[in-house]
């Protein structure tokens, strides 16, 4: 194949020059990057040579042809391009859209023959993705767009491919996938391929040579390591930026430089109000070791519903649930019939400072209640034939667990675990001890165990405590760094000056502890409350046992932050029950990416939100299980 | 697996079959039924003694034989004509538009064609013989002027908008509409004459309007077909379109003129027939053709049959009332319309173009 020489380019938007006199030489074999800052006239050299502006003068020679001056048709049998974006329209497989990179080839009234078909197939195997070809292109993820859409390219067959920003919006697998396999293509096609580029870095590992363009002028252009200079950088996108040898490949890696990253402007987030920690301290607590989700398990599910009776992907989210269900459980087929709602409680010192529209003996009369079966838990929980297991984590004042569960209501089983009897008011100084936090974390731990070990399939975090959605405002600002206001609800229904109070005591807190967002344990310590690290510990203790964790509200959902810090893997294992009317909890959520099942309006908490979205899991997996195969039904599956 | 397998365009020719049988059985229909019913054994006399004049199946009353020849067929081929053409060209306009709301109507076409319809019947007086072909040019004239105009006014710096291009129909469809409606008014006995066409009042008027528009539904079908392929092609998006070799403008230019002229053989003797255009390709489309190169042709047999459908309900709801067939189209094609609103994602070829 011949190389593709672009000399003296020069493109006008209006009566702006958007690239003026390029000379350039894309060979044939190679991978060329094309690189710049924004405006620099990447995509315009692009669409330049794709037909897509004219040129105000130059030329691009590919062997005898000058691409600028070929007809459409013509120009496209030598020349593909692999757009940045572009949505493609619902309803076509991949192997339709393969097909369309014929186009060039097919004229008149022909359509496409057995010559074209084979190309279109080739072009499939080049890029690995027969397996696709049958699928609606809608299905399929953005890495596998790509490669239908690279495809569609090499369905041309071309003698240049030029590719404006092939690993946008893509993830690192499968953008570092794309580039290997656009090498790939270069090579053993030989190829002359231009790929645009914004991360100079991967640019330089993918690439054997670079073009810089600034202003619509090609500024260098060689191997990386004589393009990436510190003067060329400096140059184009400022002082700054440093090159150091990739400690892997060797190439250059392009780094910001010590002058752009002041050590004393605040880094992470929660410390735009607050002085960083010094020091993060060793967690003492010995967590559970959460496992890798099933992917054997996740595959096997994925390959079911692939084969039910409906459409793929019809059921939506709860196709994915049912195949996320089935990677936590381990099991093809999971089974969610032995299930708990475990609700943790404990007071709050902050609740002395008016935070909430009741008093703190509410969170002691509430428990009562639990136990004898009237509260809005006890009807849901039975409703979706869940065990409720109320913990007394650090509730003040007498509570006769044991005796106290109502003889009618044999579900319900409270235990009295109880660390300390609330927590002293985060506004004065810590909520509570270090050692507190990690005995009340261990507690939930202990809990989850216990409950695994009784036989259960599905939890859900549920608690109780007047004050807590405070503590757990503090705590998502510490956290993620958003501001206390926009983090403090309503709660049990404040609202006016007792938000504002509400609002000043979360600042007060966060400024007195000066929790560190490094330092998930100091956060829950000072900041927590004892419920709250009770739920850490569940959602730690259940998934180390690849039980699933429902979370259900504001508190549950600060608690989620937490555990979450401390080991990531947990993740994985949680289900968002319902998006809470607090404000703070969609903060959470987003900040997990979570995205909830259900949103009610609901704010009571105690596990109510968490235990309604089991009717939805139940939905999930039994459809997975009892929905009959194509092949079972006798029904034909599409016709492909 | 198999190549070939993977590439196989499905279920084409059989719905292809299915529209045809449908189009044969809407018309045996047609003529069979009416304010007078006319056995069917009668009507494959009266067919066959025209067709084979020495062939004797017995004898048919010749009011029937009259009935099924003069009145019926001519009618029933040309409500296949104007729903075909509607059909076809509402296909070719979303495709087009890549707008799952464009059609002859919204497009502001129809309007501007039924103008120019208007003007030829008002200036020539009576519209009759050889002044009858100047009815569907009149109204290819109007569709034209329309196109151009929409076409004008929705350019921006980067491609049509199909939001502006939708709005700017709506508007000069409205503007030709009230041009027409004043003119009418203002004309000696205009609305008589006029308001009798735009109610359909050509329906009935024998072989002569059909054998005038047929040639504007074949060239247009024709030249739609011609560029099925690059409408596929375009609905990635313009530019992918051009950098995949396809010659936009070319394309936009035939496919264009090919609705328009449909379009134009629609109005001319149709009078007001919204919601067809609209509605029968997304009846395709929901029923699985995307091809535009099977979606055309199949839009054309379905529209045919639907509105020959229609008009045997027009022609017997209130027998011997007629109600014009238009107000059947829109009774039927409205609530689908609200439909395609509220499930524009189902409905729609998906893409940019259904903002």
């Amino acid at each position: 194949m011949p190389d593709l020489s672009i000399t003296a380019l020069t493109v006008s938007h209006g009566a702006r020059k958007v690239l003026d006199g390029v000379d350039l030489i894309i060979r044939e074999g190679e991978v060329t990057a094309l690189v710049g800052p924004n405006g620099a006239g990447k995509t315009s050299l692009i669409r330049a040579l794709s037909g897509t502006v004219v040129p105000d003068s130059g030329a691009a020679r590919l062997g005898d042809a000058d691409v600028l001056r070929l007809s459409a048709r013509r120009r496209a049998q030598l020349l593909a391009i692999v757009p940045q974006g572009g949505s493609i329209p619902d309803g076509f497989t991949a192997a339709e859209i393969v097909l369309l990179g014929r186009t060039p080839h097919v004229d008149g009234w022909r359509s496409e023959g057995p010559r074209d078909h084979e190309a279109a197939w080739a072009a499939l195997c080049a890029v690995g993705i027969e397996s696709l070809a049958c699928r609606r292109v809608c299905e399929l993820s953005g890495g596998e767009q790509k490669m239908v859409v690279i495809a569609r390219a090499l369905a041309q067959e071309p003698s240049a491919l030029l590719l404006d920003e092939a690993t946008a919006h893509l993830d690192l697998e499968h953008g570092t996938a794309i580039l290997r396999l656009v090498r790939t293509l270069a090579r053993t096609k030989r190829l002359a391929v231009l790929c645009t580029f914004h991360d100079l870095s991967l640019a330089a590992i993918f690439s054997d040579r670079m073009a810089l363009l600034r202003g619509g002028k090609l500024t260098a252009c060689g191997k990386p390591g004589e393009v990436l200079t510190p003067e060329n950088l400096r140059e184009t996108y400022g002082a700054g930026f440093d090159v150091v040898p990739h400690p892997v490949h060797g190439t250059p890696l392009v780094v910001p430089g010590a002058a752009s990253v002041d050590p004393r402007e605040p880094r992470g987030p929660g410390t735009s109000i607050l002085e960083p920690r010094p020091a993060r301290r060793p967690i003492a607590l010995d967590l559970p070791a959460i496992p890798p989700l099933d992917e054997a398990s996740e595959e096997a599910a994925r390959a079911r519903q692939r084969s039910l009776t409906k459409p793929p992907g019809s059921l939506g989210r709860l196709e994915e649930l049912a195949i996320r269900l089935a990677g936590i459980r381990g099991t093809p087929l999971p089974s969610l019939s032995r299930r708990a709602v475990i609700v943790m409680a404990a007071d709050h010192g902050v609740a002395a400072e008016g935070v909430s529209a009741y008093p703190a003996e509410v969170t002691r009369q509430m428990v009562l209640n639990f136990l004898r079966g009237g509260a809005a838990i006890d009807v849901l929980a039975r409703q979706a034939g869940a065990r409720l297991v109320v913990i007394n984590i650090g509730v003040r004042g007498p509570l006769p667990l044991a005796e106290s569960v109502a003889p009618s209501h044999p579900d319900c089983t409270g235990r009295d675990r109880r660390i300390a009897p609330g927590t002293a008011s985060m506004t004065r100084g810590p909520a509570m001890s270090r050692t507190e936090a990690e005995a009340a974390v261990s507690v939930g731990i202990e809990t989850a165990l216990e409950e695994a070990d009784r036989g259960l399939d599905l939890v859900a975090a549920g608690e109780m405590g007047i004050g807590n959605t405070t503590a757990a405002a503090a705590i998502t600002a510490a956290l993620t760094g958003a501001e206390p206001a926009r983090v403090t609800g309503r709660g049990t229904g404040v609202s006016g000056e007792a938000l504002e109070r509400k609002v000043r005591a979360v600042e007060t807190a966060l400024a007195v502890n000066r929790p560190h967002p490094d330092d998930p344990l100091g956060v829950l310590a000072t900041v927590g409350g004892l419920e709250i690290a009770g739920l850490v510990g569940v959602m730690l203790g259940a998934a180390s046992r690849r039980i699933p964790v429902v979370i259900d509200g504001y508190i549950s959902g600060a608690a989620a932050l937490v555990a979450c810090s401390l080991s990531p893997g947990l993740k994985a294992f949680l289900v968002a029950g319902h998006r809470s009317a607090e404000p703070g909890h969609r903060v959470i959520l987003e900040h997990l990416g979570l995205s909830p099942l259900l949103d009610m309006g609901m704010r009571l908490g105690e596990g109510t939100g968490a235990v309604l979205a089991f009717h939805i899991l139940d939905a999930a997996v039994l459809t997975l299980r009892d929905m009959a195969t194509f092949e079972e039904a006798g029904v034909d599956g599409r016709s492909s | 697996m198999n190549p070939e397998h993977v590439f196989r365009r499905r279920g084409g020719l059989l719905l292809l079959a299915a529209g045809l049988a449908a189009l044969l059985l809407s018309a045996a229909l047609g003529v069979t039924l009416g304010a007078r019913p006319v056995p069917f054994g009668d009507v494959l006399r009266a067919l066959a003694s025209s067709l084979v004049p020495f062939l004797d199946l017995g004898s048919c009353p010749p009011a029937h034989a009259t009935i099924v020849l003069d009145l019926r067929l001519p009618r029933v081929a040309q409500m296949a004509v104007v729903g075909a053409s509607l059909a076809a060209a509402g296909a070719a306009y979303q495709g087009l538009f890549r707008n799952p709301l464009a059609d002859p109507y919204t497009v502001g076409v129809a309007s501007g064609a039924g103008f120019g319809a208007t003007a030829v019947i008002l200036l020539w007086s009576p519209v009759a013989g050889y002044a009858l072909l100047a009815v569907p040019a009149g109204a290819f004239a109007g569709g034209v002027g329309t196109v151009l105009l929409v076409l004008a006014i929705s350019r921006t710096g980067r491609g049509l908008s199909g939001t502006t291009m939708l709005l700017s129909g709506v508007a000069i469809g409205a503007f030709a509409t009230s041009l027409s409606t004043f003119w009418m008014l203002r004309a000696p006995d205009g609305v008589r004459r006029a308001f009798g066409w735009l109610l359909g009042g050509y329906a009935g008027g024998g072989w002569a309007p059909v054998g005038v528009v047929a040639p504007y539904l074949a060239a247009g079908i024709l030249l739609v077909a011609r560029n099925a392929r690059a409408l596929n092609v375009l609905q990635l998006d313009e530019e992918r379109a051009m950098e995949l070799g396809v010659d936009v403008e070319r394309v936009k230019l035939g496919v264009v003129s090919g609705a328009t002229l449909m379009t134009a053989a629609a109005v001319a003797f149709g009078g007001i027939i919204s919601f067809v255009g609209l509605v029968v390709p997304h009846v395709l489309r929901l029923l699985g053709t995307r091809d535009y190169r099977s979606l055309v042709p199949l839009s054309a047999l379905t529209g045919a049959a639907f509105l020959i459908g229609c008009d045997i309900l027009a022609r017997t709801a209130l027998a011997p009332e007629e109600v014009p067939v238009g107000v059947i189209t829109s009774m039927a094609g409205a609530p689908f319309f609200v439909y395609l609103l509220r499930h524009p994602n189902r409905a729609a070829f998906g893409g940019p173009g259904s903002a």
